[in-house]
């Protein structure tokens, strides 16, 4: 292959190798289907195309039909392009764990209302999710690297990028301990007022590498004794989540050191019908739900963490077909109007992964179900955007495709293929407080 | 210390597996896991020697062991290593079995019998990404660790970078 590329080189005139370079990339650009397709009633979106001028217009031309045409503007090399700087409602971080190359994680940022990929960042090994501050100053992400790729010296770290040019700007080193798994949102989070990054550790020994995200040290680890994962919980407080059902709440000062822990009672039948371990959060609220449907909401504004009566997601009817709530991060929580909206499928039991078909949308106030979005395609992941006219957005590992609806009514607006490899979780970079 | 902590367990799961039925046997050994995590007490498995296991003093089809339906996959979620230049009790070339796993209940359809499988994962190569097989019968999320198909179980080896899992049988499950 080396001597066919020394003998083409050696041989071929400069020129020659550009008109073959211009064939490759018209021949290209002909056949591709496009990466955005709106739905019919959208049609007439937002064009985003981009030219630097340069240099004075040469001389004029004339064309095939006699009239004068000037040529194209030459244009510069080099140009970086930058995301803008204010997040918007509608963007959109897909995380991904590249099941096909673990050790190549990424994540892109895709604007919801066109369509357009602003870029991505490498994220390591195992890569699950990035850590975004409310601020959305900087972008934080918990990555693992090895050395020689998949050998040598094992790195942990938490990587500081701009949200702007999407470059690295800091990174603080952590015990080489981070969990690994199939991506969920519990694997690190950040105290509420931004400044303390817990990222969950196993070894199969459990713990949490605490991290000041403003002085970007590593402050230190605080053990779990056999909890798992981490949620947050005010501004200077975590959970966990126990395997007997109940959570442990983790209070640190403001030097980040552990200063106590409270353990809740068991909230749920561990055995007979778990939650999942992707619940979401609704103000102080979280709202976690069963492999069976079963909603039990969390109230974590006291001290100590209250719990309300359970509730089903599925009516009598719903169970007898089969319905359950499934995926990999099935549920999303618009805060603005207390709308829960879960991932659904038809599959029973060992199902609890399994991707939806639909979406059942609730009044989490009065638990009652008020609308049923069919999908476009089956999806694994749901979010829904935080503003007035929401979009929700889905994914699913083995599509390569985003998908875009109204979370108003319900309806599809735009696929964006390709947007990654095995797309996985769906984070927001815009909240109210921006 | 560790290699007498593991050939503890391995005995005691086994112990277990053969004396109890699967319900019994996961309600006690999670019972057993409760705040225990922080050294490795998980359920630990050796890997087998052999080559490939030996299934042919069991009547009837058992399936190909390179298809997720077949029996021993009935709570994978990963690459089988049997595509990947391993066995469903070996590893491919070049990697190393993790010695700490998660356990699952698979019944062996030619005999009828529940068997306890360990999950071993093959670690210290990229994703074999050959032959995705993800069955969930019995899985647990996360924060029941000894149950749970979704956490990468590259531990105890070299590094925990993932590769396949293979599919061993630890034990018989019967009813007392």
């Amino acid at each position: 292959m080396i001597t066919d590329y020394q003998w083409m080189v050696g041989t071929m005139a400069k020129r020659n190798i550009a008109l073959l370079l211009l064939v490759v990339f018209t021949a290209c650009g002909s056949d591709d289907e496009p990466l955005v397709s709106d739905s019919p009633a959208e049609l007439g979106a937002d064009e985003h195309t981009s030219a630097v001028a340069l240099v004075e217009i040469p001389p004029t031309y004339l064309d095939g039909g006699g009239a004068v045409t000037a040529p194209l503007p030459l244009e510069q090399v080099g140009h970086v392009e930058q995301v803008p700087a204010e997040p918007q409602p509608h963007w959109v971080w897909v995380s991904d764990q590249n099941f096909g190359s673990m050790p190549d994680g990424r994540a892109v940022l895709v604007d919801g209302d066109s369509g357009r990929v602003f870029g991505m960042l490498n994220t390591g090994y195992a890569f699950i999710a990035l850590t975004l501050p409310s601020s959305y100053h900087e972008i934080y992400s918990a990555e693992t690297y090895y050395s020689r790729t998949t050998r040598g010296e094992r790195t942990d770290v938490v990587s500081i990028y701009d949200p702007v040019d999407l470059t690295p700007k800091a990174e603080i080193v952590i015990p080489p301990k981070r969990a690994s798994s199939i991506p969920v949102m519990d694997s690190a989070t950040l105290t509420d007022d931004g400044q303390y990054m817990a990222v969950f550790n196993m070894t199969p020994g459990t713990s949490l590498s605490i991290v000041d995200v403003k002085t970007r040290q590593f402050v230190g680890e605080i053990p779990l004794n056999g909890c798992t994962m981490v949620w947050p919980a005010g501004t200077r407080r975590y959970f966990t989540m126990c395997s007997d059902g109940s959570m442990r709440l983790i209070t640190i000062d403001d030097d980040g050191k552990l200063t106590g822990t409270i353990q809740s009672r068991p909230f749920f039948a561990v055995l007979e019908d778990p939650v999942t371990e992707k619940p979401v959060r609704y103000g102080e609220k979280w709202v976690f739900v069963s492999f069976r449907g079963l909603v039990h909401e969390a109230d974590l504004s006291g001290e100590i963490p209250t719990f309300a009566d359970p509730w089903n997601l599925l009516q009598d009817a719903d169970a007898l077909d089969s319905w359950r709530p499934g995926g990999m991060q099935h549920l999303a929580m618009h805060e603005p109007s207390g709308r829960l909206f879960s991932l659904m499928h038809e599959g029973g039991g060992g199902t609890h992964q399994a991707p939806g078909n639909e979406v059942w949308v609730y009044d989490l106030a009065t638990r009652e179900r008020v609308q049923r979005i069919e999908l476009q395609e089956p999806a694994m992941s749901i979010q829904v955007s935080r503003d007035t006219a929401p979009l929700m957005f889905t994914v699913n590992v083995t599509s390569r495709a985003l998908q875009v609806y109204d979370a108003n009514d319900g309806r599809h607006l735009r696929t964006v293929e390709e947007v990654s490899l095995t797309p996985c979780l769906l984070q927001l970079p815009w909240s109210p407080a921006l | 210390m560790m290699k007498l902590l593991d050939r503890w367990m391995q005995s005691s799961a086994r112990h277990l597996a053969h004396h109890t039925s699967r319900r019994s046997v996961l309600r006690k050994l999670g019972i057993a896991m409760l705040g225990a995590a922080t050294v490795p007490l998980l359920p630990v498995a050796r890997a087998g020697r052999e080559p490939g296991p030996d299934e042919s003093s069991l009547p009837g089809d058992l399936g190909d062991p390179t298809k997720c339906e077949y029996w021993r996959n009935c709570a994978t979620d990963g690459f089988l290593c049997s595509c990947c230049g391993g066995t469903q009790v070996s590893c491919p070339p070049g990697t190393e079995m993790s010695p700490i796993t998660w356990i699952g209940t698979c019944m062996n359809p030619g005999d009828g019998r529940e068997y306890v499988i360990s999950y071993n994962d093959c670690c210290g190569k990229s994703t074999c990404n050959r032959c995705f097989c993800g069955r969930d019968e019995d899985d647990m999320p996360n924060y029941y660790p000894a149950r749970t198909n979704d956490i990468v179980w590259c531990m105890g080896t070299t590094n925990n970078v993932y590769h396949c899992t293979t599919t061993i049988v630890v034990g018989v499950a019967t009813e007392l």
